[in-house]
């Protein structure tokens, strides 16, 4: 039996903040990401929220959010027990809010009416999943909280919103976005079915597509409004399916070096693709979805085939000038391969793990660590 | 009061615990049953079928390594076995169950007998190999519920296959027994799991089921018509073993001290359940006197008052025909005790006289009763064992010192097994008879099935070479 639930009711569109209008006479908290605060992009939020509401903010949010930020949420969580929760930011921003709401909840015994997620980066697809991921500084971790009643209730997706994402943001949510979906494509656990691979499939066509014109042209609104919403599919497709192991690693190639996620996943992607194209069955799940997106042609072989949709992703890379391994970033190699055990012990227990149509021994996880340093 | 930091704290360390206690369930899917043994019937064909995708690749000294330790695995438990087998079925002897398990786990040909063929010449080379099916769904009786499991996962292991056992509901915890332990002792030595799956509460529901599943490559079916019929109409390639009715002739020129010692030790073996056990003498008139009387000095005890043969069918065939189940397989004495027929001594066989349309001649009745036919020569001799054999194709013997008689005895009969002056269980290799035959495919016509039954034969063709005769330029 396959599950397939998609709670959240999307709004997509410039005039999707209209729906705010909709909460009156209500407690609102207002979680938004530290650029927000002074930009016509939270005004054009706040002037949507009826002033019959008590509406509090709190912006002190970090990216990979940490669980001292997440405290100080839960604190005024506990003061004004709220009855709307709205995140507004980036991945971290949407992350956080979902964390003081799981922890606010869970204190007093409570729960909020609804959850609201006004995403500005088209990455995480954080607005459709029912996780948040918090780092805890002290330990040196970072743990999901996977909860399906942390699944926002409505997703806003406004594409001007995005407009004002410093280039490479853009770059990195972009790439996110398409591991997203070549690995919720291609994911055993729970597993992809043909709802997730309509959403992987078109993510994965969109961002092949259109990744690039954003980058190049902040503003053009049809490009940032079909790229923001394949964001939002590809987070519906992996919160279905399931990822694999460019994020296992990815993962702590941000733990370890500070890398963006969204660059670390790209990082990984094609080297993980070369890797599980090994087993022919998931080899033609790429073939097809990639000749969908006009990588290549029906009639070259699988291998080139495979080789094509590589290619794409580092031309893509070079296009949006994303450096291709850790070395080219600033890491040590050195230092890089010294971390080999700890990496590879932590992706295998990384919750994306499972996901992944091959299980990698410790002696092939390690090669395709090792193939990212460079 | 705990801080809010405490709090935050354990309810996150919380968090972490479920997770770990739920993820290890997820990995890889196929880890649900153990040593083979499953709940659901796509779960246990989903694990044959994923362990067949790795045994498939594997060397063949992999094959001999695993076909080795279930030869090794089992040799301490051949004794608990065969008591166990007779304690849950109810049928058979002790004794015959440790000959019959020996036979199934030492005289089983491997991997050995899977050599390829070649020709070579001006065409180059055209090579023939023996490779497997994939998953093959395999039943088998309650009459031989180790040694069928045992057996049918040496001959289809050494091909390359896996196998999903259904297993009688009358012998399952022995057939689970005997899974779980050929599992455990193949990953031991090799590291291979589910290469053998069960169920673990096995019906006849979940045996048609897998009958009609996309995975299952083959079917080998040992039991009754019912079951036999059924695979055979499935649309799979199946090997049927079906009933039996073995006739044992004894013409005038016969051994007869030879036959009757034959004749009764074969039938009297495990009280005369196997398949290819001595079920009915057909015997020249001028004989016969001689025949029962040896016969009795040999353990068998004769009846001859009418309506003690009377009860004796009335008790132990049922109205539909079919042989009571209350009786299959139980000693000589107990039938006669629940019978109220008198007799003296232990006696291991009962013997009657009966025309050859007698119910207990024409019926397969899988217990230690053993009519006598009487006929005028050799010719109706033949004849009525044609008859009687039931045109099964399955085991039939003659005793006779005349070449002819026998040869022509050995074609006109038509079965897949045919013993000429011995016990018919030879033919199922017990007593270093050949190899091990506890699946003999009547109805498909494979005869007494090896490894190679389990397998494709698959043809290379390389025109360009090789040749060491030839060499064109
Ligand atoms: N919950 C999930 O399902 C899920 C999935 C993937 C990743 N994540 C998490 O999401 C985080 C990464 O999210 P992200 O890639 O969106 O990065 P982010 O939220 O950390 O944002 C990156 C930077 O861009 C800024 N920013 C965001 N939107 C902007 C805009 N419109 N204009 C100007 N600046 C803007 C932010 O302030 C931040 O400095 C990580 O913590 C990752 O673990 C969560
Ligand atoms: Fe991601």
């Amino acid at each position: 039996m396959e599950k397939i639930a998609i709670p959240t009711t999307i709004y997509s569109g410039d005039d999707s903040l209209s729906v705010l209008k909709i909460i009156k006479q209500a407690t609102v908290l207002l979680v938004c990401d530290p650029f927000l605060p002074g930009t016509p992009g939270l005004k054009s939020i706040q002037t949507q929220i009826d002033n019959t509401n008590q509406t509090t903010v709190f912006s002190d949010v970090k990216p990979n959010p940490p669980l001292t930020n997440i405290m100080a949420g839960v604190k005024i969580f506990n003061q004004i027990k709220p009855q709307y929760v709205i995140a507004v930011g980036g991945g971290s921003a949407i992350d956080t809010a979902k964390a003081i709401r799981f922890f606010g909840e869970r204190l007093n015994q409570t729960e909020i009416k609804c959850f609201i997620a006004i995403p500005t980066t088209s990455g995480t697809g954080s607005e459709v999943t029912n996780t948040a991921v918090v780092s805890d500084e002290k330990n040196a971790s970072k743990t999901p909280i996977i909860k399906d009643h942390l699944t926002p209730d409505i997703a806003l997706l406004d594409p001007k919103l995005v407009m004002s994402a410093p280039a490479s943001v853009t770059a990195f949510s972009g790439l996110d976005v398409l591991t997203h979906a070549l690995e919720s494509l291609v994911s055993v656990d729970p597993g992809a079915n043909v709802i997730s691979t309509a959403l992987s499939e078109e993510a994965i066509d969109i961002i092949v597509n259109h990744l690039v014109t954003c980058y190049k042209q902040p503003d053009n609104y049809e490009a940032r409004k079909i790229v923001h919403e394949a964001s939002n599919a590809a987070g519906m497709a992996f919160n279905t399916a399931g990822l694999g192991i460019a994020h296992s690693i990815a993962h702590q190639l941000g733990a370890q070096f500070h890398l963006p996620h969204g660059l670390a996943c790209a990082m990984m992607l094609p080297i993980v693709i070369e890797f599980n194209a090994q087993d022919h069955k998931v080899r033609d799940k790429y073939v097809k979805a990639a000749v969908k997106a006009g990588i290549g042609n029906r009639n070259l072989s699988p291998r080139l085939e495979i080789k094509r949709l590589q290619n794409t992703i580092y031309k893509m890379m070079d296009q949006m000038k994303c450096p291709h391994n850790l070395r080219a970033f600033g890491v040590d190699p050195a230092e890089a391969k010294a971390k080999t055990e700890v990496v590879v012990k932590a992706a295998r227990a990384d919750g994306t793990f499972p996901g992944n149509p091959i299980v990698p021994t410790d002696e092939q996880l390690t090669k395709v660590y090792q193939a990212v340093i460079g | 009061m705990a801080s809010l930091e405490e709090q935050i704290r354990r309810i996150l360390a919380e968090e972490l615990q479920n997770e770990s206690a739920t993820t290890p369930s997820q990995v890889g899917g196929a880890t649900k049953g153990k040593n083979g043994v499953f709940t659901s019937i796509d779960d246990a064909i989903a694990a044959a079928k994923a362990a067949e995708e790795r045994y498939v690749d594997c060397s063949i000294e992999t094959r001999n390594n695993v076909i080795d330790a279930i030869k090794e695995g089992f040799r301490p438990y051949i004794k608990k076995m065969a008591e166990d087998i007779v304690a849950e079925t109810g049928m058979g002897t002790v004794d015959a169950k440790v000959a019959k398990l020996n036979n199934a786990l030492y005289n089983t040909p491997g991997p050995e007998i899977l050599q390829p063929e070649a020709e070579t010449g001006d065409g180059g080379l055209i090579m023939y190999e023996y490779a497997p099916f994939g998953v093959i769904g395999a039943v088998g009786p309650s009459t031989n519920p180790s040694e069928t499991v045992i057996a049918n996962a040496i001959m289809m292991l050494a091909g390359g296959n896996t196998l999903f056992f259904g297993a009688h509901p009358g012998a399952k915890n022995i057939t689970r027994w005997t899974i779980e332990k050929l599992n455990q002792f193949v990953e031991e030595k090799t590291g291979l799991t589910n290469l053998v799956v069960t169920l673990d509460k096995p019906s006849i529901e979940s045996v048609q089921k897998m009958m009609k599943h996309p995975d299952i490559a083959m079917l080998s079916v040992t039991g009754g018509p019912g079951v036999v019929h059924q695979a055979m109409t499935s649309g799979k390639k199946t090997v049927g073993a079906g009933a039996g009715n073995p006739p044992a002739m004894v013409d005038s020129t016969a051994n007869i001290d030879l036959a009757a010692h034959n004749i009764i030790d074969s039938a009297a073996f495990d009280n005369d359940i196997l398949c290819t056990a001595e079920k009915e003498v057909v015997v020249e008139a001028s004989v016969k006197d001689e025949l029962i009387r040896k016969m009795q000095d040999e353990g068998a005890f004769l009846i001859t008052n009418p309506s003690d043969i009377q009860k004796l069918v009335d008790m132990t065939i049922m109205d539909n025909g079919a042989p009571s189940r209350k009786f299959v397989g139980k000693d000589a004495t107990y039938i006669m005790d629940a019978a109220g027929i008198h007799y003296t001594g232990q006696p291991r066989e009962i013997i009657l006289e009966a025309a050859a349309d007698h119910p207990l001649v024409t019926t397969e009745m899988l217990m230690p009763i053993l009519p006598v036919v009487a006929c005028p020569d050799f010719d109706s001799l033949l004849k009525t064992s044609v008859l009687v054999e039931g045109g099964n194709h399955h085991t039939a013997s003659i005793h006779s010192e005349n070449l002819p008689h026998i040869n022509q005895a050995a074609h006109r009969m038509n079965t897949s097994i045919f013993v000429v002056n011995g016990p018919t269980y030879a033919g199922t290799g017990v007593g270093h008879t050949g190899a091990s035959a506890l699946t003999i495919a009547t109805p498909t016509g494979e005869g007494t099935a090896t490894a190679k039954t389990f397998t494709r034969r698959r043809r290379l063709n390389s025109p360009e070479g090789f040749s060491l005769r030839s060499w064109r330029q």
